[in-house]
C-alpha cells in the first residue's frame, strides 16, 4: 500500500480515503519536517520577546481568569486536554478518526502551531501504528473548532494521567467495529510502543484547536459523493432505458444555449453515451415524465451544486485551522490571535453538499416510481413483476426509497444558519460544521440506497423489455449484467431486503456496481 | 410470582407494556380474547371459502393490485409471499425494545378480535415474546401508511412457514437477533426455542402488518423516557436555582394558580418541594429576579408536560384499537369493511408535539447550564466553574456538548409528518411518515438525557463550591442527588474528563436512579 506523503496544506480527499479506509501509511515530507522545527523556534522566539503565551490568549477566559489558572505548566497544558474530553455517545467509526488525525497532522506540519517534531512524530506514529483513540460520536459542537473530538484523540497522545477512569483516553489497535479489546490510551500506546508526550500549553491547544475533525469527514464525503454522483447519472441512464425514453433531452444543442451551461450538458453527453445504441431509448413517439425528460438540468444542476461544495471543502482541508499562530517573517516571530478553527466556510458547503445529494435520492426515487407504475411506465407491469396480484414485486422497494427520501428532507435543513453562545459568549457565534457533517454522512448512506434500488427496478425493467426484443445500450448493459452477477431478476415474489442490501453493498466505492460506473465514466469523459 | 400482562386489545396499559418490554414480564392472551378471535377468524374462513365474495387482503392483490383475483389455492401462498415481499427495510436493527414492544401492541391489536386471525397466530407472536426471540427489523423503510409494512413484515416472516415446504429455505425466513447480538434464520432461531411456524391462512399476513405498531412502540418508549425526563429537568431547574442563589419566589402556587396550565402548577410544585430547606435560594437579599431559563422554568416545563400529556392519551388510545385493514366486523353475520385505520397520522402528529416539547427541555436546559458557567450570571460562581485550586477549563466543554445535543434537537424537530410521498401507484397517495416522526423523538429524548446530564453535573459542581465556601444547607432536591451521584463527584474530584462524568450520570438516570427523587407518577 503506498504511503501518503504530506507536504502540509496538499491534502486531497483521494489521499484521505486512502489513510481513512485502506489504512495507508503516512510519510512526512523533508520540507515539512523543516517548517516544523522553524515553527518551533519562532514560538520560542515569541516566548523569549513576550513571555509564555499566555493562557487568555489560548483558552477564552479574561486575563484576570486565566492568570488563576496558571499555577503547575505542564498539568495546565494536560488539564486543557482532559478538559475538553466531553464528547458522548457510541465510538465514531474508525476511520473517521484515521482521517481526523491525518488533517491535524497535516495541518501542525505547515509549521504555525509552534509544536514540537517530536509531538508530530508520535501523532503520525499513531496513525502509522494504527492505534485509534475511541471517540464518542455525539456533542461536537464545532466551535473553536472540533475542541472535544480532537481532545478524546489528544488524550491517548499526551502522558500522565493513569489516576483515575478514563485520564488517558481509550483506544483500540485495530477496528473496534471488528470488536478487538478496548484498552485506555496508556496501555494501547505502550503496546505500540510509542511513547505518551507532556504537550507544552501551546501544544495543548494546536492539538485540539481547529476544524480537522469536520473538515475530515467532509473530505471523506465529497471523495465519496463524486463517486455517488456517477452512478445517479449511470442509474438514471439504466431508468432512461427501462422507460424507453427520448434522445431529445440528450440533444446537446438546446444545452448549450445560454451561460452556466456545461455541467448540465456534460449530464446530458453522458446519458447519451451511456445510451448509445440502445434499441430502447429514442424508439418510440410520446413525452417523457420530468424525471426521465429534465435529467440533464435536475443532475446538472445538483453536479453544480456538488462542485461549488467540494470545491470549497478542498480548501478547507489544506487550512491551517489552528490558533494563536505563529508567525515569523519580515516582522519578526509573532503570536497572532485569530479565528482561523472557525467552520463557517466549512458548514456551509457541507449543508449545501447535503442538499445536492438529497435531492439525488428525491429524483432517483421518482424513477423508482414510474418504473413500478403501469399506468406511466409505457408498458412495464405494475411492479415489475409480471405474475402480479400473488406477488407484489418491487412495490416495498419503492416504499423504502420513499421513506429514505422523505427522511432526506429534514435532514436537509441547514446547520449552518443555528449557533448557541459558548463559553461565556466569548463564542458567540459557530458554524456546527460536525453536526452538519453528521447530517450529510446519513443523507449520503440513504441516497446510496435508493440508488441501488433504483437500479434494481431500472435493470428489472430492462430485463422484462429485452424478453419482448429489444436490447439496451452496450454500457447501460454493463450495469444490469453487473447487478446480476449478485441478484437474479425477480419472479416469484421473494425476500425484498435482501436484494436492496446486495445492490446497496454493490455501490459502495469498491463495490461492483461502482466500480464499473467508474471505469465506464472514465471512458465516457476520458 | 410475576403475573402476565393480559391482553385484550381493550385494556392493556403504557406501564404494562414497558414491563414486557424492558423488564421480561411474560404476556398471555386474556381468556376472554379467544373467543372474539375465533369468531372473526370464522368469518374470513367463511369468506375465502366463498370463490364468490372479493375481499381486499383475502383474495385480492395488495395495494393498486386489489383488482387481481387470487385463486383459492393460492390464499395461503398469498399471505406469505406479502411478508417476504414487504420485508424491504435497511438500516440498523431496531433496538429489543423496541422490538418487543412492537410485537406486543400488535399481538394486542390482533387480540381485539376484529383481524380474523386465528388464535395460534397470536399465541405464536406471544411465545415468541416470553420466550425472546426478537426478529431483527431494520428501522428504516417504512412510511407510516398502510402501516408500518416493512418492519412489521420482518418482524411476521419469522413466524410465518411458507405452505410448500420446498420453498421453506433459511435465507428467505427472516432473521432474529440472539441474545449475543448475532443475526440468524428466523426458521433457526424458532427451532431451537421450540415454537411452531405456522402456514398463515387467508388474511393472516395482512393482519399482522398492517398497522403503525412499530411507530407506536418508538414513540410509547420515548414517551415514558421523556415523562421522566421533564420531571427530572424541574430538579436539575432546582439544583440550578440555588446554584445561582436564585429566588423561589417566582415557583410559588400564588403564582401558578394565575395561570392554571396542569403542567405549569405541577412543575412550580415540584420545584418549590426540590428547594425547601435550602438556605441558598432566596439568599440574595438583592436579587430582582433570575434569568427567564431560571424564572420560567414553570412555565416552559409545563408546556412540554402538558404537551405530554396528550401524547399519553393518544397513545393509550392507540394501542388498544383495531388497527387492520380490512376490519372484520362481527354483524348481521359478519363482513368486512376496507378504512384507514393503519394510517399513522394521528402517531405522527403526536411525535412531532414530543420532539417540540422535549427540544424545549433541553433548550432551556442547556441555557442554566450556560448560566451556571458564565461569571457575569452566576452570582460568585468560579467562572466554567473551574475550581480554584485546580488548573483547567473546569466544566467549559461540558457546556459545549450540551449546546451540541440542544442544536442537534432543534434540527430533528423539523417536523417529518408534514412530509408525503405518494407510493404504490398513487394508491397510497398521502403517508404520515410516523416512524421517521417516531424515530425523531426518540433521538431528542436520547439527547435531553445527556442535556439534563450536563446541568446536573454544572450544579452539583457549583453546590459543591457553595457548601465549601458557605457551608450553607442544600435543598431536599439536592441533598438527595448529591447522595445518589456521590460517585460521579468522587470521580469528578479525581480528575476524570467530562465525558466520564456525563456517561455515569446518565448511566444513573437511564437506571431511574432518581425515580424516588422526582416521582414515578406525574
Amino acid at each position: 500500500m503506498a504511503a501518503v506523503l504530506l507536504r502540509g496544506g496538499e491534502l486531497t480527499p483521494e489521499q484521505v480515503a486512502a489513510v481513512a479506509y485502506e489504512h495507508a501509511p503516512v510519510e512526512i515530507d523533508p520540507a515539512a519536517w523543516e517548517k516544523v522545527e522553524r515553527g518551533y523556534r519562532a514560538l520560542l522566539a515569541v516566548e523569549e520577546k513576550d513571555g509564555p503565551v499566555p493562557l487568555w490568549k489560548l483558552a477564552d477566559l479574561s486575563d484576570d481568569e486565566a492568570r488563576g489558572q496558571v499555577s503547575d505548566l505542564p498539568e495546565t497544558a494536560r488539564r486543557v486536554i482532559v478538559d475538553h474530553a466531553a464528547a458522548i455517545g457510541s465510538p465514531m467509526p474508525t476511520a473517521l478518526v484515521r482521517a481526523a488525525m491525518l488533517v491535524r497532522l497535516d495541518t501542525l506540519i505547515q509549521g504555525y502551531s509552534g509544536v514540537r517534531p517530536e509531538t508530530v512524530r508520535a501523532l503520525a506514529a499513531m496513525l502509522n501504528a494504527g492505534v485509534h483513540p475511541l471517540v464518542p460520536g455525539k456533542g461536537h459542537l464545532s466551535m473553536a473548532g472540533d475542541l472535544a473530538p480532537l481532545a478524546h484523540i489528544a488524550l491517548v497522545l499526551c502522558a500522565g494521567g493513569g489516576e483515575v477512569e478514563g485520564d488517558t483516553g481509550f483506544a483500540v489497535l485495530g477496528r473496534h467495529e471488528d470488536k478487538v479489546e478496548v484498552l485506555t490510551g496508556a496501555e494501547a500506546m505502550r503496546r505500540a510502543n510509542i511513547e505518551r508526550l507532556w504537550p507544552t500549553l501551546k501544544e495543548s491547544f494546536s492539538l485540539i484547536v481547529g476544524t480537522s475533525m469536520a473538515a475530515a469527514r467532509a473530505a471523506l464525503i465529497a471523495w465519496e459523493t463524486e463517486r455517488l454522483f456517477k452512478l445517479a447519472i449511470a442509474a438514471g441512464a439504466l431508468t432512461c432505458e427501462a422507460m424507453r425514453a427520448n434522445r431529445s433531452a440528450f440533444d446537446e444543442r438546446i444545452h448549450r444555449l445560454g451561460p452556466g451551461r456545461a455541467d448540465v450538458l456534460a449530464v446530458a453527453r453522458q446519458l447519451e453515451r451511456w445510451t448509445a445504441g440502445s434499441q430502447l431509448v429514442g424508439c418510440r413517439k410520446g413525452g417523457d415524465a420530468f424525471s426521465i425528460r429534465c435529467l440533464p438540468q435536475i443532475l446538472g444542476g445538483i453536479q453544480t451544486a456538488l462542485r461549488q461544495a467540494c470545491q470549497v471543502i478542498n480548501e478547507e482541508l489544506r487550512l491551517v485551522s489552528d490558533n494563536p499562530l505563529i508567525l515569523d517573517d519580515e516582522n519578526g516571530p509573532a503570536c497572532v490571535d485569530g479565528g482561523n478553527f472557525h467552520g463557517e466556510r466549512l458548514a456551509l458547503a457541507l449543508d449545501s453538499l447535503r442538499l445536492g445529494l438529497a435531492e439525488i435520492g428525491a429524483l432517483s426515487e421518482r424513477h423508482a416510481f414510474i418504473m413500478t407504475n403501469r399506468a406511466r411506465s409505457g408498458g412495464l407491469p405494475s411492479f415489475l413483476v409480471r405474475e402480479r396480484g400473488l406477488n407484489s414485486g418491487f412495490m416495498l422497494a419503492q416504499y423504502t426509497a420513499a421513506a429514505l427520501a422523505s427522511e432526506n428532507k429534514s435532514l436537509a435543513m441547514p446547520y449552518a444558519t443555528d449557533s448557541l453562545p459558548a463559553c461565556q459568549d466569548y463564542e458567540d457565534h459557530g458554524g456546527l460544521a460536525s453536526l452538519s457533517a453528521a447530517a450529510t454522512e446519513k443523507v449520503l448512506a440513504n441516497v446510496r440506497a435508493i440508488l441501488a434500488i433504483e437500479i434494481l427496478c431500472a435493470a428489472q425493467g430492462v430485463d422484462i423489455r429485452a424478453d419482448d426484443g429489444a436490447a439496451p445500450g452496450e454500457l447501460s448493459d454493463r450495469l444490469r449484467h453487473t447487478l446480476r452477477r449478485q441478484v437474479d431478476h425477480w419472479v416469484n415474489d421473494s425476500v425484498m431486503y435482501r436484494l436492496i442490501d446486495a445492490a446497496t453493498r454493490m455501490c459502495r466505492p469498491g463495490g461492483e456496481l461502482d466500480e464499473v460506473v467508474q471505469d465506464v465514466m472514465e471512458m465516457i469523459d476520458g | 410470582m410475576r403475573q402476565p400482562v393480559l391482553l385484550d386489545g381493550e385494556s392493556l396499559t403504557l406501564a404494562e407494556v414497558e414491563r414486557v418490554a424492558r423488564h421480561d414480564e411474560p404476556v398471555q392472551i386474556a381468556e376472554r380474547a379467544k373467543g372474539k378471535l375465533q369468531e372473526s377468524r370464522a368469518i374470513i374462513e367463511r369468506i375465502a371459502a366463498d370463490r364468490e365474495q372479493r375481499v381486499y387482503g383475502v383474495n385480492t392483490g395488495f395495494g393498486s393490485l386489489k383488482d387481481v383475483a387470487i385463486d383459492n389455492a393460492d390464499l395461503a401462498r398469498l399471505q406469505h409471499n406479502l411478508l417476504m415481499s414487504h420485508s424491504a427495510g435497511v438500516g440498523d436493527p431496531l433496538p429489543t425494545d423496541t422490538v418487543r414492544t412492537a410485537m406486543v401492541l400488535r399481538a394486542n391489536a390482533l387480540a381485539k378480535g376484529y383481524s380474523g386471525v386465528r388464535p395460534e397466530v397470536v399465541q405464536t407472536l406471544v411465545e415468541m415474546i416470553n420466550r425472546r426471540v426478537h426478529p431483527y427489523i431494520p428501522t428504516q423503510g417504512s412510511v407510516g401508511a398502510s402501516g408500518d409494512l416493512a418492519p412489521l413484515s420482518h418482524l411476521a416472516l419469522v413466524l410465518s412457514r411458507p405452505p410448500a415446504d420446498e420453498d421453506d429455505r433459511d435465507e428467505l425466513s427472516g432473521e432474529v437477533i440472539t441474545h449475543k447480538g448475532v443475526r440468524i434464520p428466523g426458521k433457526v432461531a424458532m427451532e431451537r426455542e421450540g415454537i411452531a411456524r405456522l402456514v398463515l391462512g387467508a388474511k393472516e399476513g395482512l393482519a399482522l402488518n398492517n398497522g403503525v405498531q412499530v411507530s407506536a412502540a418508538i414513540l410509547l418508549l420515548a414517551l415514558l423516557d421523556a415523562e421522566r425526563l421533564v420531571r427530572l429537568a424541574d430538579l436539575a431547574a432546582a439544583m440550578t436555582v440555588e446554584a445561582v442563589r436564585g429566588t423561589p419566589d417566582a415557583f410559588l402556587p400564588e403564582v401558578h394558580r394565575l395561570r392554571p396550565f396542569v403542567g405549569q402548577r405541577l412543575s412550580a410544585a415540584s420545584i418549590l418541594r426540590f428547594l425547601s430547606g435550602s438556605a441558598a435560594a432566596g439568599s440574595d437579599p438583592t436579587r430582582i429576579q433570575d434569568g427567564y431559563s431560571i424564572r420560567c422554568a414553570p412555565q416552559v416545563h409545563g408546556a412540554a408536560r402538558d404537551s405530554l400529556s396528550r401524547v399519553r392519551e393518544r397513545l393509550q388510545v392507540e394501542i388498544n384499537s383495531a388497527t387492520d385493514n380490512p376490519l372484520v366486523i362481527p354483524v348481521a353475520g359478519g363482513r368486512t369493511i376496507s378504512a384507514g385505520q393503519f394510517h399513522g397520522e394521528p402517531l405522527a402528529l403526536a411525535a412531532e408535539a414530543l420532539k417540540i416539547a422535549i427540544s424545549e427541555i433541553a433548550a432551556i436546559s442547556e441555557r442554566r447550564t450556560f448560566r451556571l458557567l458564565t461569571k457575569a450570571l452566576s452570582f460568585g460562581l468560579p467562572p466554567l466553574l473551574a475550581p480554584p485550586d485546580r488548573p483547567g477549563l473546569g466544566m467549559m466543554a461540558v457546556q459545549f456538548t450540551a449546546a451540541a445535543l440542544a442544536s442537534e434537537c432543534k434540527h430533528v424537530a423539523h417536523p417529518a409528518a408534514v412530509d408525503s410521498i405518494p407510493t404504490c401507484e398513487d394508491q397510497e397517495d398521502h403517508v404520515s411518515m410516523s416512524p421517521i416522526a417516531a424515530r425523531g423523538a426518540r433521538r431528542i429524548v436520547y439527547n435531553a438525557g445527556y442535556v439534563l446530564a450536563a446541568e446536573m453535573l454544572c450544579a452539583a459542581r457549583a453546590l459543591t463550591f457553595r457548601l465549601e465556601q458557605d457551608g450553607i444547607a442544600v435543598g431536599e432536591g439536592a441533598r438527595r442527588c448529591l447522595e445518589i451521584i456521590a460517585p460521579v463527584l468522587e470521580l469528578d474530584k479525581r480528575g476524570a474528563p467530562p465525558t466520564i462524568l456525563l456517561e455515569k450520570l446518565h448511566e444513573l438516570i437511564e437506571a431511574k436512579a432518581f425515580a424516588e427523587v422526582i416521582g414515578e407518577e406525574a
